[in-house]
């Protein structure tokens, strides 16, 4: 089941970057398509992890990534430095630029927090401040004329499409690299989670670096994708258990690549959807769900089946 | 090879003030509940710091403590056992992890069991693959809280007997009620109130342990 979505991944990356109405032209190809595979992966892989760690390390299925408020800080930050621009001419920024700022502030809070409180503290600060961040946010955008809300709305949703292209758009790619590396460097330490954070330090697992390290890992991962892309739902939550799935495992050692490879498969698969069968700017995250959906229910059928 | 303690320790209205050594081989550490088993063996693990006083480990380069250790219903009996050798976790999991879960399973008798789930298996079996875990680990110190609790008779011997085989070269410290395992220990160290009551070789100790008592009335 596993080399069926390693497969589905590295097609799917073939397919969303060499196919479309100009063919191979690497013009193309690097400028319009590349960005939004680019998009698609860092944000499948980092959604993914992060959803893993979070379920991993708090021992509950139906954590993530967004709980840690990374997110919401992320997308209000990026509204206050649009405002900030049309309200009161500063220099803008750039969606990324705000998100950027937002998610790096979030996840400094975070840290601190989680060098002198438990992980279930932080948990509980990240969702005030997810709750916090929405609300605010909502109120920002009754400040917009009406004809220009729909438009700033909609472009606060998720879309691989917004993805900045060129040297910057690399850069964030690279960035998820050592986190990925980290998180897999220290996997055996993280799966000992799962018996308990007490049962893990009596193992050896040196427990209050590692919970800052596990909330380091998923918040700089979450920040990367909701940074370049905005939030996009759904992957975070459940391809960590289409990983489980697809791997037969619930150990964290053992689930790390399966778990980035299917972040991968669902996000290309949307916005090969989003290509094919929808009008241009309908958001990524839009489709993520419809798409998703009925992707993670047969897995799991044959999953159900199988035990 | 041996731990020398001299530790104090307060926990809300209980206090440990405990103060001995630990040699090689097994000891068995005894005491109501609440007599500071528990505390003294995390002390000794690590996981609690005393308040005052020290602990001296000779000869002892690592350390395990299973206590209170979850097994997930989703997970396999390997996956408990190799959770045991999470102290070797700085290398990817390996066929040497592999085939010494199977070698401290088998002599668990729970060989059978590592391909099985969690969830399918009985409260005795989940323990002997906890046991098994703590084995895996290879730890000089190993502190076993309360390993025997879901155990029938014949399995608490067999289980005793096993680390009395594995305790050569190593400190094995397992807390316990059941007063038939004490034969099996080199060495007896009693709790009491917070202070250690009684420290010494198995052969010499005079069980005070108290049995359950029912009321006359129905």
């Amino acid at each position: 089941m596993r080399s069926v979505l390693y497969l589905l991944a590295v097609s799917l990356l073939f397919f969303n970057l060499l196919w479309g109405p100009a063919g191979l032209d690497w013009g193309v190809i690097e400028a319009v398509r590349l960005p939004r595979v680019l998009g698609a992966v860092l944000a499948g892989a980092a959604l993914s992890l992060a959803g893993l760690l979070l379920q991993t390390a708090l021992r509950n299925p139906l954590a993530d990534p967004y709980v840690l408020g990374v997110s919401g800080v992320s997308a209000l930050t990026a509204l206050l430095s649009y405002l900030a621009w049309r309200f009161f001419h500063m220099q803008y920024v750039g969606y990324l630029g705000g998100a950027l700022a937002g998610a790096a502030a979030a996840s400094l809070l975070l840290l601190t927090l989680s060098t002198r409180a438990s992980l279930y503290a932080v948990l509980i600060a990240g969702v005030m401040t997810a709750f916090l961040t929405s609300a605010v946010l909502q109120l920002l955008l009754m400040l917009l004329p009406p004809e220009e809300l729909g438009y700033v709305y909609l472009a606060m949703q998720g879309s691989f499409a917004a993805y900045p292209p060129g040297a910057v758009g690399y850069a964030l790619a690279l960035a998820l690299v050592p986190v990925v590396a980290v998180a897999w460097r220290y996997s055996r330490w993280i799966a000992a989670y799962a018996h308990g954070e007490e049962a893990a330090a009596g193992l050896g697992v040196p427990v209050r670096r590692v919970n800052v390290l596990i909330t380091a890992l998923a918040a700089a991962a979450t920040g990367l994708a909701v940074a370049s892309v905005g939030p996009v739902g759904f992957i975070g939550l459940m391809a960590p258990h289409i990983a489980r799935w697809s791997a037969g495992s619930h150990r964290f050692d053992k689930l790390v690549t399966p778990a980035v490879a299917s972040g991968i498969a669902l996000a290309l698969l949307a916005d090969a959807v989003t290509r094919a069968l929808l009008p241009r700017d309908v958001p990524s995250s839009v489709v993520m769900s419809l798409v998703g959906v009925p992707f993670a229910v047969a897995l799991f059928w044959r999953y159900v089946r199988g035990v | 090879m041996y731990v020398e303690f001299n530790v104090v320790k307060r926990l809300g209205d209980f206090q440990l003030a405990a103060k001995g050594r630990v040699e090689e081989g097994v000891t068995c550490v005894v005491g109501p509940n609440g007599s500071g088993k528990t505390t003294l063996m995390k002390i000794l693990a690590g996981l609690l710091k005393p308040d005052s006083g020290r602990v001296e480990y000779v000869g002892v380069s690592s350390r395990v403590y299973v206590g209170d250790f979850y097994t997930p219903p989703e997970a396999t009996g390997l996956d408990v056992v190799l959770a045991g050798r999470t102290r070797f976790g700085r290398r990817p999991v390996g066929r040497e992890d592999v085939e010494k879960a199977a070698e401290y399973a088998e002599l668990l008798e729970a060989a059978d069991l590592l391909k099985r789930r969690i969830s399918t298996l009985s409260g005795g079996q989940r323990q002997r693959l906890v046991i098994a875990a703590a084995l895996a680990s290879e730890a000089d110190l190993l502190l076993l809280d309360e390993p025997l609790s879901n155990l029938h008779g014949d399995w608490r011997g067999r289980v005793m007997e096993v680390l009395r085989g594995l305790s050569r070269g190593r400190l094995v410290v397992v807390s316990t009620h059941h007063g038939d395992v004490l034969k099996c220990c080199h060495y007896v160290l009693q709790m009491e109130n917070g202070v250690v009551a009684w420290l010494g070789p198995s052969a010499d100790y005079q069980p005070r342990l108290a049995e359950a008592e029912c009321g006359g009335s129905r």
